[in-house]
């Protein structure tokens, strides 16, 4: 029996056409996936839905009946919830504060039942599980426990249909687990849930069926049973990819760069490890183990309490990312839209910032050094934009990271430090990213690779660090390793 | 190099502008719109007040010029995301110092560049505070330093007045050259340099960058606390030329000078369409806010509006202004 059922939808913002006659159908209690690269329409079915966008075209039913959803109150009346990859609560508040928001439950002086409220807000979170006070401030809790709390928030209003974007994006591999568990259980419980993820373990560990958009158009619905992992990648990607990583073919060298001892109090201690010209070494473990950490003070972002840098056998000391830039080390940051980009910059201007003594004579801008320089590299990339004056917040997020890599070749570097160079990107951008890293790693720069992505670190690392607790636990060479050997060497009840 | 070749070897365009509605965007914009204030208002003079316009129209212009020096550094402060409400104390202890200096000494070029150094220190100061002590934002910053300073002169001077100033300066207030005043060539030279500054170098470029995104900035290898002294400092030094320029005009200091400037000149720079969260703006606006502030205090003044009421029009200018500015770009 089907709960939802969207019909022939069409949705245009002027003359682009962000859905093409979309279809999408819902069973009770089922957890349907929802899958294609970034732009494909995922997330403004999903806005038409819950009411934030009105389809041009097509109808919506709801247990059969037609409905049209107004504005998202009406969805959430309708019970309809949407969980989005930025959680979207207030973060000063508390946990009850943010569950209540708009509905907060009266005393009988008309003034605020916060015993009540946070009685009510508390039985809701020991039923998702997960260990939480309702009395926390949001901002104090992990990304993954706000998002228990929305989902908690969804549960009180009666939420039906609950939709999670992309939940697991920033989540480890613990928290995961954590969020199947619970997903798992509401649908138990009888709640039916749209998952939009980019990952396939989320997809084929808990969806029943997929469905796939591309280009803004219905592609098809599968069982998950029904269906391989290449063949959803092709129904995505609408080509054939004959593997998920490129060949590398770079020649590893000499050792271009080397860490010994590095130590920062509270966050990890006696870091040593070292890179070769050419090669791919991956910087991996679960998220709190400390590699942003390590990565952020050898570009000098954070001190260090002890430990040494060194650069093609010189050592080098940053105090800031500027030196770091001059002794030759890039880095590409996690956070793309806070760190990585200034978004309402155009992409000349975003790209040059690196480098601006590189392309100003006593401080006066070369401004057709700087369009020619970026054009070759936009070229190099790949960068799909309408022009390079626009800003990169116009972008997708694989043309944005792609915006991010450019900045890294503007300068003459040696090591490049990329810091989940891959979050957040669809498929098809991946790839050329991919490609980009290997060739990186052919003209002889060395490269460290922070990942979360198991499958990424075995597909693209000559080497794989493992870190655990703020030490390194392993390092391996990256031949017959699988998986769960690194899982081991992450996990930190772990026993070797 | 053609649009054409280059979007079909690459995927993209280096296009500045889409062509649509060009004439209108540029009719529209906010730059425009102050402009078309500032005609309005110089027709409202010519039909109400016919004789200043014509006898008094370069002294209304000199009048708005003496803090106008302050709007340029300030526009920087103000793309950075920060804001300096010292500049006014400041231009007070300059302005002091430099009457000490020439009290003392009767010398024109060292009581000069003691108020110059004087400025300077004072907005490096007020820098190296804001990038030394994170926890600090400039606001509070620059309000201690605003009473700081102004604590300063009014310990030195208390009741007193310095009048011994170098002759010519009465020049720079009322004099002319090829027709028009000569802080008016100041300020035009002025403009076109910071103009250039802000717009063509890796500076303004910095400047930009720093206020649109902090952190973005930081992690690009910009080194956003040197981008920050520089301006402070530069901030504190066109206090200390405004100074020069006010003694032009009236020639005593005593230890109220220059209250209320700070907020005349950030209403300027706001007026003239630059956002105070940083990263927006331009120079051209805040030159044209210079005039229509000095012409409708004058507009007013010459047609019997009190002071204080006076005061009060700039308040509901600027909102109104800001609020129009708004309202346009939700439309575009």
């Amino acid at each position: 029996m089907a709960i939802l059922e969207l019909k022939n939808i069409s949705k245009n913002f002027g003359g682009v056409k962000a859905l093409r006659g979309v279809e999408f159908e819902l069973r009770e209690g089922e957890i349907h996936a929802l899958m294609g690269e970034n732009g494909a329409g995922k997330s403004t079915t999903i806005k038409v839905i819950t009411g934030v966008h009105q389809p041009c075209e097509g109808e919506i039913f709801l247990d059969g009946k037609k409905i049209v959803v107004e504005n998202p109150k009406m969805g959430y009346e309708l019970g309809i919830a949407a969980i989005y990859q930025h959680v979207t609560a207030f973060p000063h508040l508390s946990i009850t504060e943010n569950i209540f928001m708009g509905r907060e439950i009266m005393n009988k002086f008309n003034m605020y039942d916060w015993k009540t409220m946070n009685t009510e807000a508390q039985k809701l979170l020991d039923e998702i599980g997960g260990d939480i006070d309702a009395k926390t401030t949001m901002s104090d809790l992990s990304v993954a426990k706000q998002q228990l709390v929305e989902i908690a928030k969804a549960l009180s209003a009666n939420a039906r249909i609950l939709i999670m974007d992309e939940p697991t994006a920033s989540l480890t591999k613990v928290e995961c687990e954590e969020l199947y568990r619970i997903a798992k259980k509401l649908k138990n419980d009888g709640v039916s849930i749209i998952l939009i993820s980019h990952k396939f373990e989320d997809v084929f560990r808990l969806a029943e069926r997929v469905t796939v958009f591309r280009d803004a158009q219905y592609i098809g619905c599968w069982d998950i049973d029904m269906i391989t992992q290449p063949q959803l990648i092709q129904a995505m990607v609408g080509r054939e990819l004959t593997q998920m990583y490129p060949t590398k073919s770079a020649v590893i060298g000499e050792e271009a760069f080397r860490v010994v001892n590095l130590s920062l109090m509270g966050y990890f201690r006696d870091v040593s490890f070292d890179v070769r010209c050419g090669e791919i070494v991956a910087l991996t473990g679960l998220v709190g183990a400390g590699r942003t950490e390590v990565c952020q003070s050898i570009i000098g972002v954070t001190s260090l309490d002890s430990g040494e840098i060194f650069v093609e056998n010189k050592r080098v000391r940053n105090h800031n990312p500027n030196e770091a830039y001059e002794n030759k080390i890039g880095y590409l940051p996690e956070d793309r839209q806070l760190h990585g980009l200034i978004l309402d910059m155009d992409i000349i201007k975003n790209t040059t910032l690196v480098n601006l003594d590189g392309f100003s004579k006593f401080g006066w801008m070369q401004n057709k050094e700087e369009e020619k320089k970026v054009v070759d590299i936009a070229g190099r990339m790949e960068l799909k934009a309408g022009s390079l004056y626009d800003n990169p917040s116009t972008l997708s997020g694989g043309n944005q990271q792609k915006v991010v890599f450019g900045k890294l070749l503007i300068n003459d570097t040696k090591v490049l430090i990329l810091d989940e160079p891959t979050k957040g990107v669809d498929v098809g951008a991946k790839y050329a990213i991919y490609e980009v890293m290997n060739e990186l790693a052919a003209k002889g720069y060395a490269i460290i690779m922070v990942s979360s992505e198991m499958p990424e670190v075995l597909g693209m690392a000559d080497r794989v660090i493992v870190m655990r607790e703020g030490r390194v636990s392993s390092i391996f060479d990256n031949f017959n390793l699988d998986q769960e050997q690194i899982l081991a060497a992450a996990l930190p009840d772990y026993n070797q | 190099m053609t649009t054409e070749t280059v979007s079909k070897k690459y995927r993209f365009t280096v296009e500045k502008s889409n062509g649509k509605n060009e004439v209108l965007k540029f009719l529209i914009q906010w730059e425009m719109i102050l402009i078309y204030i500032f005609i309005t208002f110089n027709i409202l003079l010519y039909v109400l007040n016919g004789d200043m316009f014509t006898r008094s129209y370069m002294s209304i212009i000199q009048a708005g010029m003496d803090l106008s020096f302050m709007v340029f550094p300030m526009i920087f402060i103000l793309l950075l995301g920060d804001i300096d409400v010292s500049v006014g104390s400041i231009l007070a202890l300059s302005a002091m110092m430099l009457g000490l200096v020439y009290e003392a000494t009767g010398n024109t070029v060292l009581s000069i560049g003691a108020c110059l150094l004087t400025g300077a220190s004072a907005g490096f100061l007020n820098g190296f505070i804001i990038t030394r002590f994170k926890e600090i934002s400039a606001v509070i910053v620059t309000i201690a330093g605003m009473l700081f300073y102004r604590g300063v002169v009014k310990i030195v001077l208390d009741v007193r007045s310095l009048t011994a100033f170098p002759d010519w300066f009465g020049e720079l207030g009322y004099s002319n050259f090829w027709g028009l005043p000569i802080s008016l060539w100041v300020f035009a030279i002025f403009a076109l340099i910071f103009g250039l500054v802000l717009h063509k170098t890796s500076y303004g470029r910095q400047l930009y960058a720093v206020g649109k995104n902090k952190d973005g900035a930081y992690f690009s290898g910009i080194k956003v606390n040197k981008v920050k002294l520089i301006t402070f400092t530069l901030m504190g030094l066109m206090a200390a030329v405004s100074a020069i320029f006010y003694l032009g005009r009236s020639p005593s200091v005593v230890a109220n000078v220059g209250e209320g400037y700070e907020l005349r000149v950030i209403a300027i720079c706001v007026l003239g369409g630059v956002s105070t969260s940083g990263g927006k703006g331009k120079i051209i606006g805040p030159i044209i806010g210079v005039f229509i502030m000095s012409f409708l205090d004058k507009l007013m003044g010459y047609n019997g509006v009190q002071p204080a009421a006076r005061v009060m029009a700039v308040g509901i200018l600027l909102v109104v202004a800001l609020l129009a500015e708004k309202i346009k770009f939700k439309q575009i």
